[in-house]
């Protein structure tokens, strides 16, 4: 049987045993920035980047093996690099620690608390992020986390020692501070000095280095001074550097494909994300009653905002996510289960599917094994179209976590959710779901590296027919058993959404869209609400790539301006369905509103 | 006997470290270093005659002079090593349009063409070469044929005369007609065949056109050459050349670019009159080297365009890169001051992680009960901690 300690030892077996055979960018850029110290006789701390003087304190230890090895004639790069994912692997163990805690502080359920420990560690994500990748963020959210957790136990001393760290190694945990303050001044008003002073006090230690940076650039000269105070904010103004359409892992580069990005960028900047974050503050003082679960909530809600509203969101950003999505699908149940893994698979999907960095680590300390590049630079499924398409229901899913983790933040505190039930133990809704789901990836697949196979395409749309047909069949049997009332929003929604996938069907000339078009409509009349469920998100998902795709590949305006339509009415029907969620009571309008009927 | 968790992680880790060992004698033993980079964008002083936001477009009157003048400052300069100093070099990193002068024409010291003029042996002064296939004139233009699939043709100009950039620093091919073809432009130098690219930076093209090939300075070069391929080799191949010619520009814009007063770079514009087809909207990224040692905390950069033109500067960027290849691992013979900073808390990090371990495993050992209990609230169990 599974337990706590079992799952810990798999965790971390897992990640050791990965961790020296394969490497990514992030290893050599965490290396390249201690080489600064050890090689170069630098001071880090003059040049700005996303890192802070906690990167340098925690990774600095892990250079002396190193050292010592090197002083005994051995220079292999691989113990280097080995040893530079150890913070990344204690990171994850911290997150797994204190996501057991926090469930099972809420909820004295031991079996809930592991299973959303599990959800975290045995994740391919967190697994490729920390034992491949090597980025420092598992480390900066296991503190994060560490600190929210004794922070709900009134371990506040610890608490801001450990916020302080986190923002030692990034800036951006600080950004949480007001809302860490606030729960504080509620649950424990008499620690709060206690908690300022020792926040303050370990910052400023933390950050003291910056000190001789600016009292000898002071000395040098008032204009370096002024550079390098306004150098602050470069870590953020990356666009100037590369270009937009690149951007895979939010609508940047969907939105600069398709020749939007002038008009999108007037929102999507740094400027926006700070009215959202006061917006956010506000919200949290003024809508919340400061518990916990607005807290967690919130915090979510901050790192989805800045994942969504920022040009470039990198694929470690996730991480700053996941862990309250995870919290919000498996401790409280408001988020369907789906959503973190729509975003784990549309993340790796992106990169290292589609662009095979894992090749790329093979060869970095296995190269004869492939071939010195040749697979990297032979793999025949790049596409830039396809991973950016992905980046759009990457960025719907996350825009629909952080909505519904609002909303379950904005509600009571009451533990008044309603738990998602599994569908129906239906052979024929699972055998519909799983060939539905075929059809639309193999169809997906035709569309973006087969395109102009006929036979192909007779295939899929035949296929789909029958999904059709065996759905219509199986309606008839089950709408006999009619579990809730429809929701004519959602109703009109989706049959808008038909009429526009008709109008692109006619369009494109293509078939299968017009089948998809039947579907929904189908859909949208059906009575019987379980399958339904599952189907209209799975199509809701498919659509959002679908069209995308159809967007970045089209020529004609008529059809750019018909797909974006459809997108748009895409993203309203996946709002519409948080009417089929499991969400709290107290915040389900749509929901309520279907009660009464 | 089960084996219990500590004893299977016991294993696994002597089992990884056994691996590692193994996988030492495979790997190569060595270490590769990561050049640094540090750009430094910079901000705006002044500017005469060019728009003074980004992108900064320069006036393209003839009889005007515009300028931009940047101010760049590498405020991690006081902080640099010795050993990064030995190892550093800068440049200056400019994307912009590919800038086009509205003065000035262009000057063929050497014009090739069918007429027969100027050129030996045959009509056009070229012959075959290397690969198989046909060379013959075609209405008064070269026509060029390679025949074998996946074949080429060189066809080569004997004219025995040698040119030099100083003076001829521009090459004109006019091509009339490309049929499913791939070709490019070589020459001869220094003894060593040279494939060009095009001021688009382009080697190979499968198109007709005029194209233009301008040379950096001090060159000897001579026996210009054409090598044809077939693109696909189920349709006829070949292309026709009109006319090539070997010039320079003159009394046209030049574009320059002065570092703290002394002038770094200096580019002359191609007349637009003869290139317009060529450059128009292309974006180029240019990298001006600097020497190290010339600059300071504070640097003043002028962008100066003379006699008018088509020029957009989009971003501006100073770099100073540091090899760190190039330096000794042991060059810090010292131990440098940040290092006893960051060493001290390293200290502290290391007690407090052998800690936070023990801690962890104590956790995972109370922790771990039976998931029977999961519903009884941790103060009502008796069997934990």
């Amino acid at each position: 049987m599974w337990n706590i300690r079992r799952l810990f030892f798999v965790a971390l077996a897992i990640r050791l045993a990965l961790a020296p055979f394969l490497t990514l960018s992030a290893t050599f850029e965490n290396i390249t920035a201690v080489d600064t110290i050890i090689v170069q006789n630098f001071n880090p701390l003059s040049w700005i980047t996303s890192y802070g003087p906690g990167f340098y304190v925690t990774y600095v230890p892990f250079y002396a093996p190193y050292s010592v090895l090197r002083l005994l004639g051995v220079h292999a790069l691989f113990l280097l690099e080995f040893l530079f994912k150890i913070p990344s692997i204690i990171g994850d163990i911290l997150s797994g620690y204190a996501l057991f805690n926090i469930a099972f502080e809420l909820f004295q359920n031991q079996r809930k608390a592991t299973i959303l420990s599990a959800a975290y560690l045995l994740n391919p994500y967190t697994i490729f992020i920390s034992a491949v990748v090597g980025h420092l963020d598992p480390l900066m959210m296991g503190l994060m986390l560490i600190s929210m957790y004794w922070m709900s136990k009134g371990r506040v001393e610890r608490s801001a020692l450990s916020l302080a760290f986190a923002s030692g190694l990034r800036f951006l945990p600080a950004l949480l501070l007001p809302i860490f303050y606030l729960y504080l001044r509620k649950q424990f008003p008499h620690k709060r000095r206690s908690y300022l002073y020792t926040f303050g006090v370990s910052s400023a230690l933390l950050f003291s280095p910056y000190l001789l940076t600016f009292v000898q650039l002071g000395l040098t000269s008032q204009f370096l001074l002024s550079a390098y105070v306004q150098s602050f904010t470069s870590p953020l103004g990356t666009l100037g550097q590369s270009s937009p359409t690149t951007f895979k892992y939010n609508f940047t580069g969907f939105l600069a494909s398709v020749g939007l990005w002038p008009y999108a960028s007037i929102l999507s900047n740094i400027r926006t994300f700070l009215v959202l974050y006061v917006g956010l503050l506000l919200a949290f003082g003024f809508l919340t009653r400061w518990g916990f679960r607005a807290l967690t909530c919130f915090s979510g809600v901050i790192f989805g905002t800045f994942m969504i509203v920022i040009p470039l969101d990198q694929p470690h950003y996730l991480s700053w996510f996941l862990p309250f999505v995870l919290l919000g699908a498996f401790a409280y149940p408001f988020i369907p289960r789906q959503g973190p893994a729509v975003l784990v698979a549309a993340n790796i999907a992106i990169w290292p599917i589609i662009d095979p960095g894992f090749l790329v680590a093979l060869d970095a300390t296995f190269p004869w094994v492939t071939g010195y590049g040749y697979l990297y630079s032979n793999w025949p499924f790049f596409n830039l179209n396809l991973q950016l398409s992905l980046s759009v229901a990457y960025g719907v899913t996350i825009a629909f976590c952080s909505v519904i983790l609002l909303v379950c933040g904005l509600g009571s505190e009451r533990s008044d959710s309603v738990h998602i039930e599994g569908f129906l133990r239906d052979r024929t809704v699972a055998a519909l779901v799983l060939g539905e789901a075929i059809v639309l990836t193999f169809e997906t697949l035709r569309l973006v590296y087969f395109p102009v196979l006929p036979s192909l395409a007779v295939v899929t749309t035949f296929s789909a027919l029958l999904v059709v047909a065996v759905y219509s069949g199986w309606t008839i049997r089950g709408s006999r058993k009619d579990i809730q009332q429809l929701s004519r929003m959602r109703t009109v929604i989706m049959l808008a959404q038909c009429l526009l996938w008709g109008a692109l069907a006619l369009q494109t000339g293509s078939i299968f869209l017009l089948t998809q078009a039947i579907f929904i409509a189908v859909i949208a009349f059906t009575r019987t609400i379980r399958a339904e469920a599952i189907l209209t998100q799975l199509i809701m998902l498919w659509s959002t790539v679908y069209i995308s795709y159809l967007a970045l590949t089209s020529f004609s305006v008529l059809q750019i301006s018909l797909t974006i339509t459809t997108l748009i009415t895409t993203f309203i029907a996946w709002l519409a369905q948080l009417d089929m969620s499991a969400l709290p009571r107290s915040i389900g309008i749509w929901r309520s509103k279907n009660a009464a009927q | 006997m089960p084996l219990n968790d500590e004893r299977i992680l016991a294993l696994f880790l002597i089992g990884l470290s056994v691996s590692i060992v193994l996988s030492y004698t495979r790997i190569p033993n060595q270490r590769s270093y990561w050049s640094d980079d540090f750009p430094f964008p910079g901000t705006v002083e002044k500017t005469a005659g060019a728009t003074s936001s980004l992108p900064f477009q320069f006036s393209s009157r003839t009889n005007q002079e515009s300028s931009l003048t940047m101010r760049f400052e590498p405020y991690i300069l006081p902080f640099m090593s010795n050993q990064m100093k030995r190892v550093a070099s800068s440049y200056l990193s400019i994307v912009g349009s590919n800038p086009i002068g509205t003065s000035g024409f262009f000057v063929a010291d050497w014009p090739g063409n069918s007429s027969g003029v100027n050129n030996y042996p045959s009509p056009f002064g070229w012959d075959s070469g290397d690969g198989t296939g046909n060379v013959s004139i075609v209405d008064s233009t070269l026509r060029i044929v390679p025949l074998k699939p996946a074949g080429f043709l060189t066809v080569y100009n004997f004219q025995n005369r040698t040119f030099y950039s100083d003076t001829s620093n521009l090459i004109v091919l006019s091509v009339l007609n490309a049929s499913n073809a791939l070709w490019h432009l070589n020459i001869l130098s220094n003894g060593t065949w040279i494939g060009l690219t095009d001021i688009q930076g382009v080697l190979t093209h499968n198109r007709a056109g005029t194209f233009v090939y301008q040379l950096p300075g001090g060159i000897d070069y001579r026996d210009p050459s054409i090598t044809v391929q077939l693109n696909q080799t189920n349709y006829s191949t070949y292309i026709d050349v009109a006319q090539i010619q070997f010039g320079h520009t003159s009394q046209g814009s030049s574009f320059r670019i002065v570092l703290n007063g002394s002038t770094i770079s200096t580019i002359q514009l191609l007349p637009e009159s003869l290139f317009r087809e060529q450059v128009s909207g292309e974006t180029v990224h240019t990298m001006v080297p600097i020497s190290f040692t010339s600059i300071a905390n504070d640097n003043i950069v002028e962008f100066i365009l003379s006699g008018g033109g088509i020029l957009t500067i989009s971003s501006a960027t100073f770099h100073i890169t540091v090899d760190t290849s190039r330096i000794s691992p042991q060059a810090w013979s010292t131990v440098p001051y940040p290092f006893i900073l960051y060493g001290t808390g390293t200290m502290a990090l290391l007690l407090s992680a052998g800690w936070l371990l023990r801690s962890l495993l104590l956790w995972l050992r109370t922790n771990s009960i039976d998931q029977t209990n999961d519903r009884i609230p941790r103060d009502q169990r008796v069997s934990k901690e």
